[in-house]
């Protein structure tokens, strides 16, 4: 730091504006105003860059909540195998057969059993002595497990009397299971002789490429996860859009089919939205006393929506949606310029902000879009939309309403790879 | 404020004791309001811009060294907000590098002191980025150096906006010296001797109308 040279204004108004604390009278108005600042500082502290451990935080939710969907989906085909494979063999009353000889291993009624005949093969007594035991009969992992193993290694040791004891077991135990699962199958299995479907599981062996054909359907349903990039141009205004200020948009969003017609999808935004307003909109905890004519606000804001669609209408390569669902505004900058056009000796006042509020899911979406696939991979997106918010938005706590169109594009994109 | 009563307010606003935080905000709300008052454009600015320096001040205590004076701790922490306060506009001003800055003639001012409340008005009359610069220059010492580097401008810019603002403040000055030098009394006569020809054509009129 410098000594100011002996310029004789500099030392005029040094001299004139140092140790001059006693000319300013306290007023409890200003700390009516500090209290209001201090009230809210749990929610308005600013640590810089907070707001991207929030943003991970919610992204890493939504990848565990897809994640466990995606999980229940892969778990769900596993147990429709049997229901496949039964209805192709119950034709040939090769019930019996196929289960102790499907490579599934699903249809297995009693785990006990399965675990016996794996552990000790030639053992067929010991099978029947634990078929009772219901502890063993709890887990169905395991009774896949184990009894995946059985063809191979035991399934020429296994007497008939074993086998025909499964048999039994499967009767009288599984019967009500199977009939949950596929009614017609057990229909016509119920009467099946169960000692020919001995015979019959040596000599006919489940058809692999049947198989594949049943499983088509259920690869299919596999929630498809799309990855669109968007661009929009909007209207900012505040309760309408009388006074409206055009802002931009850029984001990328990921979404999940969930069924045919139904979707989700969260991503996020970065919006710049300029808007005007007047002093009684802007809801500041300081009000000064000259109130300013005009607000001119220009916000960067990070937008997180998550929302959720619904797909009106298919034909051909063209579709419509309808979607909803909230928006979490993150303020990353906000500039005001207040204006006093009546007070010409007033000069405007600037008052910016960096990392200020955050409104989480605090602007509802209202949105239709228009998608027309140009390839397998890739589908161009129209969307119109509308967001109002539930909640003040910004340092004015503004009723700040969005309404836009966005364009862009959507990556297909299959998280198991392509389907077999 | 003795020492043991300040540590006494600090350890209280530290414990987020609401009337700890109303004593020592009262006790350094001159000193403060002081120096916002000379960066803002007008007293409300002054205030808003204050409390948020006092917000700072609350949240950061547990960062204060007791070492150094606290008064000298606030007052940097109001110097600041108030330059963050203006720093957007303060690059819409550039108009080139001058180096005249140092070259305004002030030996031509007069030798009056300024009151503060005039000193205060005149500083706030000048743009934002005006100000600033003179504020930091004049008042807090800073180099143009600093300055650009604080403000994120040149140093061209700094003694562009730094001459500018002792230009403006140079005429507002002679202005205030030029009104004061109206003789006392000489606006009164002018008053009377209308009042006193109204009342003479008045009188007049009402004479020729009877």
């Amino acid at each position: 730091m410098k000594r100011p040279d002996e310029n004789k204004l500099d030392k005029l108004f040094k001299d004139g504006l140092t140790g001059s604390e006693n000319h300013v009278p306290f007023r409890e108005d200003d700390w009516q105003a500090m209290e209001k600042l201090l009230d809210k500082k749990p929610e308005r502290k600013v640590i810089a860059f907070r707001w991207m451990y929030y943003a991970s935080g919610i992204a890493a939710m939504l990848l565990l909540a897809v994640g466990m969907f995606l999980l229940i989906r892969k778990n769900k085909p596993s147990t429709q195998p049997p229901k496949i494979v039964k209805q192709k063999i119950t034709p040939n009353n090769n019930y019996k057969l196929e289960t102790n000889n499907d490579p599934s291993g699903q249809q297995l009624p009693n785990p006990a059993a399965s675990l016996s005949a794996n552990r000790k093969v030639p053992g067929g007594q010991r099978v029947l002595s634990r078929n009772s035991n219901p502890f063993l009969s709890l887990s169905a992992a395991r009774i896949g497990r184990y009894h995946n193993k059985l063809p191979k290694s035991g399934s020429a040791g296994i007497t008939d009397s074993v086998q025909a004891t499964f048999s039994d077991s499967i009767h009288k135990k599984q019967e009500p299971i199977l009939l949950a699962i596929t009614k017609p199958a057990i229909a016509d299995s119920a009467h099946t002789p169960h000692k020919d479907t001995a015979a019959a599981m040596a000599n006919k062996p489940m058809p692999k490429e049947t198989e594949k054909k049943k499983l088509k359907p259920i690869v299919h349903s596999r929630p498809q996860v799309t990855l669109s990039i968007l661009a929009a141009p909007d209207v900012n205004g505040v309760g309408s859009f009388g006074r409206s200020q055009v802002g931009t948009n850029f984001g990328v969003l990921a979404g999940v089919q969930l069924t045919k017609k139904l979707a989700i999808s969260t991503g996020v935004a970065y919006a710049i939205k300029p808007y005007d307003t007047y002093n009684a909109d802007y809801n500041s905890s300081f009000q000064p006393s000259v109130p300013p004519t005009n607000i001119a606000a220009n916000c960067k804001v990070l937008d997180i929506p998550v929302n959720v669609s619904y797909q009106l209408f298919s034909r051909g390569r063209d579709a419509f949606t309808v979607g909803t669902g909230l928006s979490s505004y993150l303020m990353l900058r906000e500039r005001y310029r207040f204006d006093y056009a009546l007070n010409p000796e007033m000069q405007p006042f600037n008052l910016n902000i960096t990392n200020g509020s955050r409104h989480w899911f605090g602007v509802l979406n209202l949105n239709v879009t228009y998608q027309r696939q140009l390839n397998n991979r890739f589908n161009l997106l129209v969307q119109p939309y509308y967001k109002l918010p539930l909640t003040g938005i910004g340092n004015g706590r503004v009723d700040l309403r969005s309404a836009g169109v966005a364009v862009g594009a959507s990556f297909n994109i299959n998280p198991f790879g392509k389907p077999k | 404020m003795g020492e043991a009563e300040l540590h006494r307010l600090i350890s209280g606003c530290l414990q987020q004791n609401r009337h700890d935080q109303k004593m020592l905000y009262k006790a350094f709300y001159g000193f403060a309001m002081s120096i916002c008052l000379r960066y803002a454009g007008n007293r409300y600015e002054a205030a808003e811009i204050m409390n948020q320096g006092f917000l700072k001040v609350f949240t950061n205590l547990e960062k204060y060294n007791a070492d150094r004076p606290f008064a000298a701790w606030i007052g940097r922490i109001m110097m600041n907000t108030s330059v963050d306060y203006y720093r957007s506009n303060l690059k819409a001003n550039r108009t080139g590098e001058l180096e005249l800055a140092d070259n305004i003639a002030h030996d031509d001012l007069p030798d009056q002191k300024l009151k503060y409340n005039d000193l205060i008005d005149m500083i706030q009359r000048l743009p934002n980025a005006y100000r600033t610069v003179f504020n930091l220059f004049a008042v807090e010492g800073y180099s143009h150096e600093e300055i650009a580097e604080m403000l994120g401008i040149s140093i061209g810019t700094s003694k562009s906006n730094l001459f500018k603002a002792r230009e403006k403040l140079k005429g507002m000055i002679m202005n205030a010296e030029s009104r004061a030098d109206i003789k006392p009394g000489e606006g009164d006569f002018r008053i009377v001797t209308i009042s006193a020809v109204s009342i003479g054509v008045t009188v007049l009129i009402n004479t020729i109308m009877q």
